[in-house]
C-alpha cells in the first residue's frame, strides 16, 4: 500500500517557460501515504480548505520536523522544504478555524528525506552503520 | 508569442519609463516584453506608445519625426496618429482603413509612465499600485533607471530575502554580515498579489549609505518593511532609529526614515528595465542628501547587477539546471506560485483563440 501510494506522487512544478530553473516540487497524494522528497526540492501537500466551511488544515505533528512548512496553507495546500535527513510522520487535521470541536478529517504522510549521496555522507553513514 | 510559450504576464501594468526620459520631444525606443516600442510625449502632453515598426516596410518609428501628437516614419513618410492609425501616405490619397500600428494603453502618474501590454479592453487604471511618496512634498528623492542583462525574476528573488544585504552589500547598503545571522524576518505575510516581509535588526552598525548623510549615531535599530507585488513591483519602508531608544515600541524620536520603490519591467526573457527611487523625509532643503542616497543605491545596485547578471550567464549555460530550495525561499516561492497562476490563467484564456 505504501509503495502504491508512493508511486502516485508526482514530480513537477518545474520547467515552465517563464521559470525554467525552478526547484522541483514533489506533490503528495491528497489521501496521505508515503512520500520521499530530496534536499533542494519542495514538498507540496495538496490539502485545501473548502471556502466558507469554517474549517482549515492544521499541522499537528511532529513538533520538530525534517521538513519545514513555508507558511500556513493557501488555496493550493501546504509547501514544505527539507532541512534534515530522516523519516517522520506529518499529521494534518481538518479542524474548525475557531479551534473548538473535533477534527473532521485526519491525513498522515510518512515523509522520507534521503541523505545526499556525497562522498562525505557515504563515509559518515558507513561509520554510523559500524 | 503564443500561449504555449507565454513567458510574461501581459494583462497588468508595467512601468515603461520615468517622465524625465521623455523630455524635449524624445522618441524613446524601448523593448518591453519582447515588443519593440516607441514612446513619446505629444505636443498636447499626451504620452503615446506604439509598436516601433512602420507597417509599410518595417522601419523604426523611433527614427522618425514627431508631429504634434502624431509620428511620421522618415523612410517613406507614412504618418500615424496616437491610436496607431495611419492618417497619411505621401502621394496616395486612399489610405486602407486598417493600415496602422498597434498602440498601447498608457497612464502617467506620479512621474511614472505605466503601460498595459495585454488586452487593451482590460486596462483599468485603478489597478495601478499607488506609491504616494512620489507625489508627497515631504519626501524627496532622485528617480533613476538601470538596465540588467538578466531575467526580472532573478531581481525579484534578490529582493525577496534581505539576508543578501549582509553578503552582497556588506560595505554599502548592508553594514555587516551579522545582519544575515542575527536578524530574521519577524513577519512574512502572504498577499493575494505578492508578499510583505518585516525585518528588524537591533543595535546594528549604522549602514554605510545612511552614515554618509547621517554620521551619528554609530549604532541603530533598523526596521525594513518590504512589499513585493506581481508582476515585479517592490516597495520598502526603512526606519533607522538610535539603538535602544524603543523604536520597536513606537518611539520614533531621533529616527530617520526612507521610502524606496523599485519597478522591474521585462525587456526580454534575459533582460530587464529597472526603475527606482529612494526618498528621504528629513533635511529636505539639502539636495545633497537625495544625491548621496542615489549614488549609494547605484553603488549597491551595481553589486546586485554584477551578481545577478553572472547568475543569468550560469543559468543560460545549462538550461537543465534546477535550483535548490532552502527555507528562506518561502516568500519568493509564494511570489512565483502567485505569478504562475496568473500566467496560467492568461494562457488558458488564450488557448481557444489559438486553437
Amino acid at each position: 500500500m505504501r509503495l502504491a501510494l508512493a508511486l502516485v506522487v508526482a514530480l513537477g512544478g518545474c520547467s515552465t517557460v517563464w521559470d525554467p530553473h525552478a526547484p522541483s516540487t514533489v506533490t503528495a497524494h491528497e489521501e496521505g501515504g508515503a512520500v520521499t522528497v530530496k534536499h533542494g526540492n519542495r514538498l507540496h501537500v495538496p490539502l485545501t480548505s473548502e471556502a466558507g466551511s469554517g474549517y482549515e488544515w492544521r499541522l499537528v505533528e511532529p513538533p520538530v520536523r525534517i521538513v519545514v512548512a513555508e507558511g500556513p496553507p493557501d488555496e493550493e495546500g501546504l509547501y514544505f522544504t527539507p532541512v534534515r535527513d530522516g523519516e517522520e510522520q506529518l499529521r494534518l487535521e481538518y479542524r474548525p478555524v475557531t479551534g473548538d470541536g473535533p477534527a473532521q478529517r485526519t491525513v498522515s504522510y510518512d515523509v522520507t528525506v534521503p541523505p545526499e549521496r556525497t562522498l562525505f555522507g557515504r563515509l559518515r553513514a558507513a561509520f554510523r552503520w559500524r | 508569442m503564443g500561449p504555449e510559450t507565454q513567458a510574461f504576464l501581459t494583462n497588468c501594468w508595467y512601468v515603461a519609463a520615468w517622465d524625465y526620459e521623455l523630455i524635449d520631444g524624445k522618441l524613446l525606443a524601448r523593448t518591453i516584453l519582447e515588443k519593440p516600442l516607441v514612446i513619446y510625449r505629444g505636443d498636447s502632453g499626451r504620452v503615446v506608445a506604439l509598436d516601433n515598426r512602420c507597417c509599410h516596410r518595417g522601419a523604426k518609428l523611433s527614427n522618425g519625426r514627431r508631429e504634434g501628437d502624431d509620428i511620421r516614419c522618415m523612410y517613406h513618410g507614412l504618418k500615424f496618429e496616437p491610436g496607431g492609425k495611419c492618417i497619411q501616405i505621401p502621394g496616395q490619397d486612399n489610405i486602407p482603413p486598417k493600415l496602422g500600428v498597434r498602440s498601447y494603453p498608457i497612464v502617467e502618474r506620479d512621474h511614472l509612465i505605466w503601460i498595459w501590454m495585454g488586452d487593451a479592453a482590460k486596462a483599468d487604471p485603478a489597478k495601478i499600485l499607488d506609491f504616494p511618496y512620489l507625489r508627497d512634498p515631504i519626501w524627496r528623492g532622485k528617480p533613476d533607471y538601470m538596465h540588467y542583462d538578466a531575467n526580472y525574476l532573478l531581481i525579484v528573488d534578490n529582493l525577496s530575502d534581505f539576508a543578501h544585504l549582509a553578503f552582497v552589500h556588506t560595505k554599502t547598503l548592508g553594514g555587516s554580515e551579522e545582519y544575515a545571522y542575527k536578524s530574521k524576518p519577524t513577519a512574512i505575510e502572504r498577499l493575494e498579489d505578492g508578499f510583505r516581509v518585516e525585518r528588524w535588526h537591533m543595535n546594528a552598525p549604522t549602514p554605510p549609505y545612511h552614515k554618509k548623510v547621517s554620521p551619528k549615531p554609530e549604532r541603530v535599530d533598523r526596521r525594513n518593511i518590504a512589499r513585493m507585488y506581481v508582476p515585479g513591483i517592490f516597495f520598502m519602508e526603512t526606519l533607522l532609529s538610535p539603538a535602544g531608544t524603543g523604536a520597536e515600541k513606537g518611539n520614533l524620536e531621533g529616527a530617520k526614515q526612507y521610502r524606496n520603490c523599485q519597478f522591474f519591467t521585462p525587456e526580454t526573457r534575459r533582460s530587464t528595465h529597472f526603475f527606482w527611487d529612494y526618498l528621504h523625509d528629513y533635511d529636505l532643503q539639502d539636495p545633497n542628501i537625495a544625491l548621496s542616497l542615489n549614488r549609494s543605491m547605484i553603488e549597491g545596485f551595481l553589486e546586485d547587477k554584477f551578481l545577478i547578471e553572472g547568475q543569468q550567464e550560469v543559468l543560460d549555460a545549462d538550461p537543465n539546471f534546477k535550483m535548490n530550495a532552502i527555507v528562506a525561499d518561502a516568500p519568493l516561492a509564494h511570489f512565483r506560485r502567485t505569478l504562475g497562476k496568473l500566467i496560467d490563467a492568461e494562457r488558458a484564456a488564450l488557448q481557444p483563440a489559438a486553437a
